[in-house]
């Protein structure tokens, strides 16, 4: 559904985006990390057409999404700061959206004022940047999208609007196959969401899998030993971070889980456990194995 | 529901006029306060007849009565472009609308005709309320359908140039208050330019002329026509063609920059990267010539002087250019730009001042001339074709000989050109003299094009050569039509002494008139290189009227022997002309000054007072009147002669320089009252 080959842009002699490539199937849920500055928003505003491509394409449905009216008006973008007519309020937003977007649905925008508990002939610049944030999904999803862009995009809201947001736009998902790509660093709350995680560092995606195949290819392993610690530990598997605590060793590894499992225990260890890792986890060790990781400074 | 068609989206639209209105509604409000509404409570009293001309003028851009409408107009077209391009200057509006389903063509159109709507409807408005009243009041003793529907002509046409300049410059620009600065910015670059380097290269290259905008394309200018207050008398059918097209060709570039130009550029000063050298390096050059101009200003033309204000202003320029562009004060990396910029114009002053292309010495060979004007300012050049200049005083027109006016000569002859050609020599030889008026010599050469020079010099300084070509038959004729004029135009001749209460003697009589021009033509053929370039005053004018609206003036010099023989003859002379035994007693008088801070003198009440009696001096102080020169900070003696002759006694205030050189006895009297 969402298709990105090779996509460059610059900012003057700041390179942002560095041949970066992406892919989003339909129906799914796409969660983009990566560290700040690591040029999420920049894709953002290319999937959403505000930015031309400096080199590569940027294409959704198979059409490009530049000056693509098209497209365009099947897409939903939620941005981390939102900007209303600041003399609009949410009835006269809904009825610009109404004469701009083709698809949009008066009954889907009646149904959701139940959802959203903010009168309807409020000013949207007076309200709060969470009722801002919600007025923005009402009205994002009564204009019927087929693909929704948010950055950031719960940022704000309250859990209990959190859950209540996700709700909608995961039964959009489940009954109208709607493609989301989120961008977000709550990532507790991707992994519940997200069925597909790309990690952005530099420019370029360094990391694009299944999340239930991401978390089955990396793991945390905790083993300790009575005496010696083998020579020759580990020497074969990918090993992206080590601790020692006591006499506790605490590997980050990659890998196949059962081959792990044999390969370890055939040093007879005291403890051995095998964990699946977090997405947070899986964040910081796959970018600290890139250099970005977090450093004990004393200050 | 989208609109069909793809150039326009209604949704857009009246979202813009939703969030705009209120600027429609309030110059609305201020147009109908200032015609409308202004025409009724005008006219509703008695009005003279300049107040009746002032309302009829407020519909026609000539000047006096149209003030704020020109503010309007410089101004709202541009707050609409401001606000309908503002969401190009900030990154969340920039995304925000970028983000809808419609295409930047679509965007530009719509936000651009909603512009449009809100700026033409209160005109139209404006207009038709004009209509009705029109119609309907006394009013239409005023001003006919035709002159409002003028007035909305001009209104629209002007503020739709205006505007297209402004959403053109919006372009270029990711800030709103640059938006504004440069939108004027652009109205004035082209007339600043001009003007500082004009003034530059006379500062640098002697003889290099002060042009003026007149006759040149700079006079089209919108904002030269609203200033100028011209738009009725000098606006023309190619003048309308020129801003008609000159709006859409500025349309169709603002919608071709939109195309181009990235929105992430909201936020930067200069939205296209490529301009961003022709806005810094421009801003340095605009700033080192004002510099230039202002350091010359204040230390009389210094050179030196003059380059130091070009090095501090090009460097705060530049400065001032990297601070706005990079959006912070800490700019020092950038010197390498400025020393490459430096190095240029230290080149190009060179290669001005060294005069490589030998401009300063380059005069003409007198076989390559046609024509050669003389000319004090450039106003006789440009209206060289025309004979004779009108003086318009509301309904009567009087008309004066251009050369007498304007003293523009223009020669022919070959001595004459030959002279001219010696006298601009002379000048470029000896170019460290800058005294006296400035004058300007053009000539008219042979292959076509002409060479305009200016020098400041005193005649009496180059009498080797003025002096042939003053003396010449081309000069007289030109100075004084009279010597080629047909004399059955001539009706009158009125001479009169302004010194007298004696009355003007006036010629009729065509035998009379004959004989007198006859006379005139004697004197001025005579007449001296020396007695046409003296100031001394004339008191005696002659004014020679051909038709009721044509009339020429000249003056009796007292050299003028044939004429005043003539008069003599006639009988005229004694009953027209002061003679000094009128004069019964002159009175010597000096200002007592009380307090004088620079800008006003206060006197005292009563002025210091010597009688004087003796003829000799009298007829002394006669002269002395006549060769009063006005000096700056001297305070002059007042003289005032009683006399006889006319009806009862009469007086005669005259000044006198208290420094001229003077006979003992009337040295006496000036001691005499200085030490009062």
């Amino acid at each position: 559904m969402i298709e990105v080959k090779n996509l460059s842009k610059t900012f003057g002699k700041l390179k942002v985006l560095d041949a970066l490539n992406i892919n989003v199937q339909e129906g799914s849920v796409y969660g983009l990390l990566g560290p700040n500055g690591s040029g999420k928003t920049t894709l953002i505003k290319h999937l959403t057409g505000v930015y031309r491509a400096d080199a590569g394409t940027v294409k959704i449905n198979g059409e490009p999404v530049y000056e693509n009216p098209v497209i365009k008006s099947t897409m939903v973008y939620i941005p981390d700061d939102l900007y209303f007519f600041s003399q609009y309020n949410i009835n006269e937003m809904a009825k610009l959206y109404a004469r701009i977007y083709p698809n949009w649905n008066w009954e889907r925008f009646e149904v959701l004022k139940k959802v959203f508990p903010i009168e309807p002939k409020r000013r949207v610049i007076q309200l709060s940047k969470g009722m801002q944030k919600q007025v923005a999904f009402w009205l994002g999803i009564s204009l019927m999208p087929r693909v929704m862009i948010l950055d950031e995009p719960v940022d704000g809201l309250d859990p209990v609007m959190r859950k209540k947001v996700w709700n909608l736009i995961l039964q959009d998902v489940a009954e109208q196959q709607t493609t989301v790509l989120v961008s977000s660093h709550n990532l507790r709350e991707l992994e519940d969401v997200c069925d597909h995680v790309g990690i952005l560092h530099n420019g370029q995606i360094v990391v694009e899998r299944e999340l239930d195949n991401l978390k089955s290819d990396i793991h945390k392993l905790q083993v300790a030993y009575s005496g010696e610690i083998p020579e020759n530990l580990l020497a074969e598997v990918d090993v992206l971070h080590r601790s020692q605590n006591g006499s506790v060793l605490l590997y980050i590894v990659k890998g196949e889980r059962e081959k792990l499992l044999s390969t370890v225990q055939a040093t007879n260890p005291v403890i051995l456990d095998l964990l699946p890792l977090t997405l947070e986890e899986i964040f910081i060790y796959e970018l600290g194995g890139m250099g970005y990781d977090i450093q004990n400074i004393l200050i | 529901m989208i609109s069909k068609t793809s150039l326009f989206n209604k949704g857009l639209f009246f979202s813009d006029l939703k969030r705009f209105w209120w600027v429609s509604f309030l110059y609305a409000i201020v147009l109908f306060f200032n015609l409308p509404f202004n025409h009724l409570m005008l006219g509703s009293r008695e009005m003279d007849e300049w107040q009746v001309r002032m309302l009829q003028r407020s519909l026609d851009f000539s000047g006096g009565a149209n003030e704020l409408q020109i503010l309007l107009i410089s101004i709202v077209p541009v707050v609409l472009a401001v606000l309908l391009f503002k969401y190009l200057m900030t990154a969340r509006s920039a995304a925000m609308m970028h983000s809808l389903p419609l295409t930047k063509k679509v965007l530009f159109i719509t936000h651009s005709i909603a512009g449009l709507f809100l700026l033409i409807i209160p005109v139209i408005f404006t207009a038709i309320v004009l209509m009705v009243l029109q119609a309907a009041t006394f009013l239409q003793q005023y001003y006919t359908l035709i002159n409002i529907l003028t007035w909305l002509g001009y209104t629209l046409l002007f503020s739709l140039l205006v505007y297209a300049a402004a959403v053109f410059v919006g372009m270029f620009t990711g800030n709103s208050i640059a938006h504004i600065v440069f939108n004027y910015i652009f109205h004035i670059l082209p007339l600043g330019l001009f003007l500082l380097i004009n003034f530059t290269l006379k500062q640098m290259l002697y003889g290099y002329p002060y042009l003026e905008i007149r006759g040149t394309f700079l006079e089209s200018l919108p904002i030269v026509m609203l200033v100028d207050g011209r738009i009725n008398s000098a606006f023309t059918a190619s003048h309308i063609a020129g801003y008609l097209v000159g709006t859409v060709v500025l349309f169709v570039l603002a919608y071709y920059l939109y195309r181009i130009r990235k929105s992430e550029a909201a936020g930067d000063l200069v939205a296209f990267p490529i301009v961003r050298p022709v806005f810094k390096y421009g801003l340095t050059f605009s700033f080192m010539l004002l510099g230039g101009v202002y350091f010359s200003e204040i230390s009389q033309g210094d050179f030196t002087i003059m380059m130091l204000g070009y090095v501090i202003c090009s460097l705060l320029g530049y400065w001032i250019a990297e601070v706005l562009v990079q959006r912070s004060l800490k700019v020092w990396g950038a010197y390498k730009g400025y020393l490459l910029y430096a190095a240029i114009v230290i080149v190009a002053i060179g290669v001005i001042t060294a005069d490589v292309t030998g401009y300063e010495r380059r005069v003409p060979a007198p076989d390559q001339v046609e024509k050669v004007y003389l000319a004090p300012s450039l106003y006789a050049w440009t209206n060289r074709d025309e004979n004779d200049v009108a003086i318009s005083t509301g309904q009567e027109i009087t008309y004066y000989s251009t050369a007498y006016m304007s003293g523009m000569y223009q020669f022919q002859t070959e001595e004459n050109i030959e002279k001219m050609t010696m006298l601009h020599k002379q000048l470029t030889e000896d170019p460290h003299k800058k005294e006296g008026p400035q004058r300007y010599i053009i000539y008219s050469l042979k292959n076509g094009k002409t060479m305009i020079r200016q020098y400041p010099f005193d005649e009496k300084l180059y009498a080797q050569a003025l002096k042939p070509v003053y003396e010449s038959m081309e000069y007289k004729q030109a100075r004084f039509p009279v010597l080629i004029q047909n004399l059955a135009e001539i009706k009158m001749i009125e001479i009169n002494d302004e010194r007298t209460p004696k009355e003007a003697a006036l010629l009729v009589d065509n035998a009379q008139i004959e004989e007198f021009i006859e006379a005139l033509r004697q004197d001025l053929a005579e007449t001296t290189f020396e007695d046409l370039i003296t100031n001394k005053r004339n008191f005696v004018s002659i004014e020679i009227t051909c038709t009721k609206e044509k009339s020429y003036h000249y003056v009796l010099d007292e050299n003028y022997q044939h004429v005043i023989d003539w008069l003599k003859n006639e009988n005229l002379y004694d009953k027209t002309i002061l003679l000094p035994e009128d004069i019964v007693s002159a009175s010597l008088e000096k200002e007592i000054v009380l307090e004088d801070d620079g800008k006003t003198v206060t006197y005292a009440p009563k002025r210091k007072k010597v009688e004087i009696n003796d003829p000799e001096v009298i007829k002394e102080l006669l002269n002395a009147s006549a060769a009063y020169q006005y000096k700056r900070g001297s305070e002059p003696l007042i003289v005032i002669f009683s006399m006889t002759g006319g009806v009862g006694r009469h007086q005669f205030n005259a000044n006198i320089n208290d420094d001229i050189i003077v006979s003992d006895k009337l040295r006496g009297y000036i001691n005499q009252l200085n030490s009062m």
